[in-house]
């Protein structure tokens, strides 16, 4: 199960594309992003934690390998800690979580910088991935998914349980940190590895362009690669 | 000419602060504190209680006291504390305040009971406000999210009114108040509760909310023809809450200032006014409009334009500023006939104006106070120029600069000296250019 992170919705990337080749991968959208619909009683992480366990019994599984990246990687660390025995495996991708992991105030980004720091200058090589269409829709679509990015991460833009939280979890856990991050701290983030005993940290790495917080845009068939690696090798 | 309640409002913005556009978009929330000088500050704070106590002379209906937080806009935005005050230094002008945020408090009877208290002081001279809060407060006070800013405000808003109308402890059992035992100590001199004003952009929401609770509406910062519609709807809304409308349920707001001529008043008026739009409320939309601020349905009605501040205001013009009612400035016959023209297009019955444009000197301030007391308001009162606080009988002197201005006639000469190069002028305007000419 992969949990996308505060953006990018509504589409089944490259990196989707490419990761199903190899897994079964459900890709769910977070209530309130995408589109599915903000629910009224949707107040913090736990509410979103026991959605993703409901989600797992309706689908009838017990145990899922997890992959979150950014936000999605916070949920799926929040999802651990309360669930630990049902993860095979736990991957989280440049995540968000811990204190200190935004390296800018995300609610106060201009439309230009958002773009600036999650391409580091290189938006121009991935049309794809900026087309969003009608522009008024897009506006209202990005504000209603921020709305429920501050409903869970207003106020602390960390959960501040979740580093004593974490030491519950057992499954083989892996960190990917990107080459050039500027959205989230990389020494924050590879800070869940000594918070989650036995996890490494990893970093992905392109020839073209560096990765940056969007390693999924740079090396999506690679990173697809590394995430079924670690799953597979975690079955053992 | 309509009649009319007039409420100063002064801002006491602190104006030593860079351009915005040298500041970028720290401007609203994080202007560096290390612009702020002790002594301007003091002077600055002053000067509006000073220029503020100065309105009951002059005879204004009263004055309110806004709420700003977190920046130089206004370094009187404590607006509980200000008031209690003003309440201290005035005898008998109405003082109120819009403000304090319901949501910025962790009980809202703390609220009440401030309310309570200012009530009391003011022996019933006061009125109270319920402002949502502007975008940038949501970012700054540090205890509120804004995605919950209506749900937890609506709630706010129904315990504190318990309270006033209650007369034994009750339990709040809400969504985001838990109190055991809420019992408020003092209660309010107005029963059950001071006149509330409510500032609303425009949200249909908003406006029924404001109309069925009986309070009064302050239309703000909107385009003139979402303004008027604005007003249509709240108008209705009233009606439809089986309630008779008074048109002073409606307060238009304008930034006014009053010269000797067109020419003059401009002159006087343009750098501040320019300066409100460029420096106070110009804000990039991420401060203006945190998650949640905004519903997605008005976001939708402003991204495709022509919605509540679909332009950036600081790209505004002084033109864009008379035309859309937010400046009114010129002589004191311009000034009350646009007065005149908008109050009768709203229906409004009071009009909450700021003298100061924000930024003027004290003296500048007064100046145009004054002249305003005395030439325009009469226009729009019946008893000699009376504020309704006055209800003494027309005795010789008058109370206020208004009624001076409503009994006082023409002056039985012309008071004159010869100046070099001119000739013999009229000393009381001699000091315009335009008019300054040899009398006949």
């Amino acid at each position: 199960m992969y949990l996308h992170g505060a953006g990018l919705t509504r589409r089944w990337l490259p990196f989707h594309e490419a990761l199903s080749q190899s897994v079964d991968l459900i890709a769910p959208e977070h209530p309130g992003y995408g589109d599915t619909p903000f629910p009224e009683w949707l107040d913090n992480f736990a509410d979103m934690v026991i959605h993703y366990a409901e989600l797992l019994d309706e689908l009838g599984l017990e145990k899922v390998h997890l992959v979150g990246h950014s936000f999605g990687g916070w949920i799926a660390a929040e999802f651990a800690s309360f669930y630990p025995e049902r993860l095979a495996s736990l991957q989280l991708i440049a995540p968000a979580g811990l204190k200190g992991a935004f390296r800018h105030d995300i609610f106060r980004q201009t439309g230009e910088e958002i773009v600036a720091r999650l391409f580091n200058g290189h938006e121009d090589k991935f049309p794809d991935y900026l087309d969003e269409g009608d522009q008024v829709e897009a506006i209202v679509h990005n504000y209603v998914e921020s709305i429920t990015l501050a409903r869970l991460a207003w106020q602390p833009r960390h959960d501040t349980k979740l580093e004593r939280r974490l030491a519950r979890v057992k499954a083989p856990t892996q960190i990917i940190l990107a080459e050039e991050d500027n959205v989230i701290d990389n020494a924050v983030a590879a800070r869940y590895a000594d918070l989650i005993d036995g996890a490494k940290v990893v970093t992905i790495t392109s020839p073209d362009v560096p990765t940056s917080h969007l390693p999924f845009v740079q090396a999506p068939e690679k990173l697809a690669e590394m995430i079924s690696t670690f799953a597979s090798r975690s079955k053992e | 000419m309509r009649e009319l309640e007039f409420y100063v409002c002064n801002g006491g913005k602190y104006p030593y602060v860079p351009h915005r556009e040298e500041l970028g978009k720290t401007r609203f929330i994080t202007t560096p504190s290390k612009y702020y000088d002790d002594l301007r500050g003091q002077q600055i704070i002053e000067d509006y209680i000073e220029d503020t106590v100065f309105a009951e002379r002059l005879g204004y209906d009263g004055a309110i006291v806004i709420e700003q937080h977190g920046g130089p806009n206004s370094l009187v935005g404590q607006s509980i504390t200000i008031a209690a005050t003003l309440i201290a230094r005035t005898s008998r002008m109405r003082i109120g305040t819009v403000g304090a945020l319901l949501n910025s408090y962790l009980s809202p009877i703390r609220f009440a009971e401030e309310i309570a208290t200012l009530d009391i002081l003011s022996r019933g001279r006061y009125f109270g406000g319920l402002p949502m809060g502007i975008g940038g407060n949501y970012h700054s006070l540090g205890v509120m999210n804004p995605t919950y800013a209506r749900e937890r405000f609506r709630e706010a808003h129904d315990m504190v009114m318990a309270a006033f109308k209650a007369d034994e402890p009750f339990k709040w059992d809400g969504k985001f108040f838990q109190s055991e035992y809420v019992n408020l100590w003092p209660k309010p001199i107005q029963k059950p509760c001071p006149e509330m004003w409510v500032p609303a952009s425009g949200s249909k929401d908003s406006l029924t909310f404001a109309a069925n609770n009986g309070y009064t509406y302050v239309a703000v910062l909107v385009p003139w023809p979402i303004l008027l519609k604005n007003c249509q709807n709240f108008k209705q809304s009233v009606i439809d809450a089986g309630q008779e409308f008074d048109p002073r349920r409606i307060a238009a707001t304008a930034y006014v200032h009053v010269a000797e001529t067109d020419k003059q008043a401009r002159r006087e008026a343009e750098g501040h006014l320019m300066s409100v739009f460029q420096n106070s409320l110009g804000s990039p939309f991420h401060d203006s409009f945190p998650p949640g601020h905004v519903t997605p349905q008005s976001l939708r009605g402003m991204a495709a334009g022509g919605g509540y501040r679909s332009v950036d205001l600081a790209t505004l013009r002084f033109e864009d500023g008379l035309e859309s009612g937010q400046f009114i400035v010129g002589s004191s016959d311009t000034v009350a006939e646009r007065i005149e023209e908008i109050t009768t297009q709203m229906d409004a019955g009071r009009l909450f104006m700021f003298t100061d444009s924000w930024t003027m000197p004290s003296w500048m301030t007064r100046k145009n106070m004054t002249l305003f007391a005395e030439e325009v308001m009469p226009r729009f009162r019946k008893r000699d120029g009376k504020p309704l606080w006055d209800k003494d009988e027309t005795g010789y002197a008058a109370n206020t600069r208004s009624e001076y201005g409503a009994r006082v006639g023409e002056a039985p000469a012309v008071a004159t000296a010869d100046i070099q190069e001119v000739g013999r002028v009229d000393i009381t305007t001699s000091h315009i250019p335009e008019l300054c000419k040899p009398i006949k």
